[in-house]
């Protein structure tokens, strides 16, 4: 599953998109559990080593906010771990 | 240390006289109001009696400090400056930040407020024994980073404190900031009020240490902060800025572009912020910030074969204003305008407004390029900068322009007030209100007119969206929202470390007990920044606001937004006026905890 980065994630893993490999039925912890341990360098700022995100990071599932770790991912969303850096 | 002996003096200059007195605050106004945009709204609150010019002589620019300045708590050097707002004609409450704000306590002083208007062109030198009045006449046209230079040069003072006016303060361009140690009180038009006052500057020479009520205390909040403030809550900003933002908002749908007739723009990955960052082998970085704040936000970059000097704050708002509002996705012209604004001192969320509305007159055939001076059409970075010269100049089209994007749509006419975005009277900043419901009730109250900061309701938005489900629940959040906001502003902590705090009244109130002394707790910081919010709407009441001001833009109600994941929202009158209304019975019901005090 093709998880997008944006912010802090992008900038810890050095690429937009995370390849990651998760079997059915998918749930957000899977998911985020998965892209932590493939890629290491995102626990600590963006998520725990469970792949609990740490706020104000959260999981954007086009355009449809995540709001536990137990839900679904269908094949039909688009996954994006983001951090909406406020103000400016 | 008692808490009297922490600086609490009122200086008052009057322009048209050359006077100045000094007294000493009232123990009952410090009690409610001890700093930054509480205190300032309360002197401002005593000096409005009904509608007032703000460009006349009446109109007071209030200055206050947050009551952090000065002391070790970190991210918290911050000043308010409360005025009348030359756009709005409303209250405007407006923050900077540094070593201006941190001057102003050293020389003993709470709030600093300047009324009249010079003959001429004048600097204000305030140290030790008072107040000098200088002839500025020679500074004029000069920015407000130069006439700072200036005045240290003049004063032979390299540790003077200056902040200042660019030429559109000047020129009365009614979105002008006020500049002070590359920071900007930038919303609203104070700088228009300096020019109209022929006031160019003020410097603060000299001052001593700020005591503390508790300094072992404030010593160990402080060094708390500090450490939260360098570590994941705030990476966001020490790493990437606000400028990251706007991919975010792309993706999400929710980034305003070609003033507001979209919210999805297919240039963000040539025009983001982000770009720069991502190619060092392009653009230089230089970090900067505030005076005693380990964040350090502010990313500026500039070509690797550019001048260093003009080297560009990136902040989302004013990257979102010139490049997604305005469709041009040419990063060099983007911080080109940026750039431009600083140097001539005018707010970039207002001069995107302005200019995208008239790129949006000139597409529809509503304005012709030979009125405009130029072809300003979508995505024209040139015509773009050729604009923001003539705003700051006055030339031509500039000075309808000038006057911000209502006045200019009501001279315009055609039809162009539907598309002029803006709540009473202050340009919109870069959220899309169509998918943002609290966020839209929030804009539309806001006793400041489009202000995102007053509330940042679009927080609740984003990162809570399905916990408000009634209209009640939206209603008192927002409410909540804007008391929470100015709690943040009268403390003077930068927002951008409100992650660092777990539960930010009982610590945001031990914080305040360490450094002012008294015993402040959660209420109470509660009841004072609800206290603020009701000054601020009842001065707005003397000024002649009206329940029928709070409304939005035709555009956002009447077109639904098309692409992305926000497809076809809209925002609905009637849903809107009902929240509205539930917002009014929610502050009518919870009324402030006494009168507002006096001074």
């Amino acid at each position: 599953m093709k998880l997008e980065l944006f912010g802090m994630a992008r900038h810890v893993v050095g690429a937009g998109v995370l390849d990651v490999p998760v079997g059915e039925p998918a749930t957000v912890r899977t998911v985020l559990g998965a892209a932590a341990r493939l890629a290491p360098a995102l626990v600590g700022t963006v998520l725990e080593a469970d792949g609990t995100p740490i706020p104000p990071h959260y999981l954007l599932m086009d355009g449809r906010v995540a709001v536990g770790m137990d839900e679904a991912i269908r094949d039909a969303d688009h996954p994006c771990l983001l951090v909406l850096a406020s103000g400016g | 240390m008692e808490a009297s002996t922490f600086p609490r003096d009122l200086l008052e200059i009057d322009l048209t006289h050359r006077t100045w007195r000094r007294s000493r605050l009232g123990d009952g106004l410090l009690e409610s109001a001890p700093g930054g945009t509480a205190l300032a709204v309360r002197l401002l609150n005593e000096r409005i009696e009904g509608p007032i010019d703000p460009f006349g002589e009446e109109n007071p620019l209030v200055f206050a400090a947050g009551p952090f300045a000065g002391s070790p708590v970190p991210a918290a050097t911050k000043h308010a400056l409360a005025t009348v707002s030359p756009l709005t004609g409303l209250v405007n409450d407006t923050l900077s930040s540094s070593h201006w704000s941190a001057a102003l306590r050293r020389l003993g002083f709470a709030a600093l407020i300047v009324r009249g208007r010079a003959r001429e062109s004048t600097a204000l030198v305030i140290d030790a024994d008072g107040v000098t009045f200088h002839d500025a006449i020679s500074l004029d046209g000069l920015s407000a980073e130069e006439t700072a230079r200036a005045l240290r040069r003049q004063l032979g003072d390299v540790r003077a404190r200056v902040c200042a006016v660019g030429p559109a303060g000047e020129r009365l361009v009614r979105f002008a900031v006020v500049e002070n140690d590359g920071r900007q009180a930038g919303r609203g038009g104070a700088g228009a009020v300096f020019g109209a006052k022929r006031l160019k500057a003020i410097v603060l020479r000299g001052g001593g240490e700020v005591p503390v009520a508790d300094a072992q205390a404030t010593a160990r909040l402080a060094q708390r902060l500090r450490e939260r403030a360098l570590g994941p809550k705030t990476a966001k900003y020490r790493l990437l800025g606000t400028g990251a933002n706007m991919r975010v908002l792309d993706r999400m749908g929710l980034l305003p572009t070609r003033n507001f007739t979209a919210a999805v723009f297919e240039g963000t990955e040539r025009v983001t912020p982000e770009r720069a960052r991502e190619s060092p082998e392009s653009f230089v970085e230089y970090r900067a910030g505030c005076a005693n704040c380990p964040v350090q936000c502010e990313h500026r970059y500039v070509r690797r074969n550019g001048d260093r000097r003009r080297a560009a704050a990136s902040e989302y708002e004013s990257a979102w204003a010139f490049g997604p509002n305005c469709g041009v996705d040419d990063l060099d012209a983007v911080l080109a305008a940026i750039e431009r604004c600083d140097r001539y001192g005018l707010d970039t969320i207002s001069t995107g407004g302005v200019i995208a509305w008239t790129m949006e007159c000139v597409e529809r055939g509503v304005l012709d390029a030979s009125r405009v001076g130029v072809d300003a059409r979508f995505g024209n970075g040139e015509a773009m900068l050729t604009l923001i010269d003539a705003i700051a100049s006055r030339e031509g089209f500039g000075a309808v322009l000038a006057r911000g994007v209502r006045a200019a749509a009501a001279e315009v006419g055609n039809g162009s007030e539907a598309f002029a975005m803006h709540c009473k009277g202050l340009e919109m900043p870069g959220y899309e209100p169509r998918g943002l419901p609290t966020y839209a009730l929030g804009l539309a109250v806001c006793t400041r007119g489009a202000c995102h900061n007053r509330a940042a309701t679009y927080d609740l938005d984003l990162r809570r969206p399905t916990a408000l489900q009634t209209v009640e629940e939206r209603a008192r959040a927002c409410m909540e929202q804007e008391d929470y906001a100015a709690a943040w502003d009268t403390l003077l902590l930068c927002k951008f470390v409100r992650d660092c705090f777990d539960d930010f009244w009982s610590e945001a109130a031990e914080l305040l007990s360490a450094v002012l002394g008294g015993a402040w707790n959660a209420a109470r910081l509660r009841a004072m920044a609800h206290e603020t919010w009701y000054c601020k709407r009842s001065i707005n009441a003397r000024l002649g606001w009206k329940p029928e001001d709070d409304v939005l833009p035709a555009r956002l109600f009447e077109e639904p937004l098309r692409g992305g994941p926000a497809d076809g929202m809209r925002l609905d009158r009637e849903k809107l006026e009902q929240l509205r209304k539930a917002y009014e019975r929610c502050r009518a019901n919870y009324a402030p905890v006494g009168p507002v005090a006096s001074s």
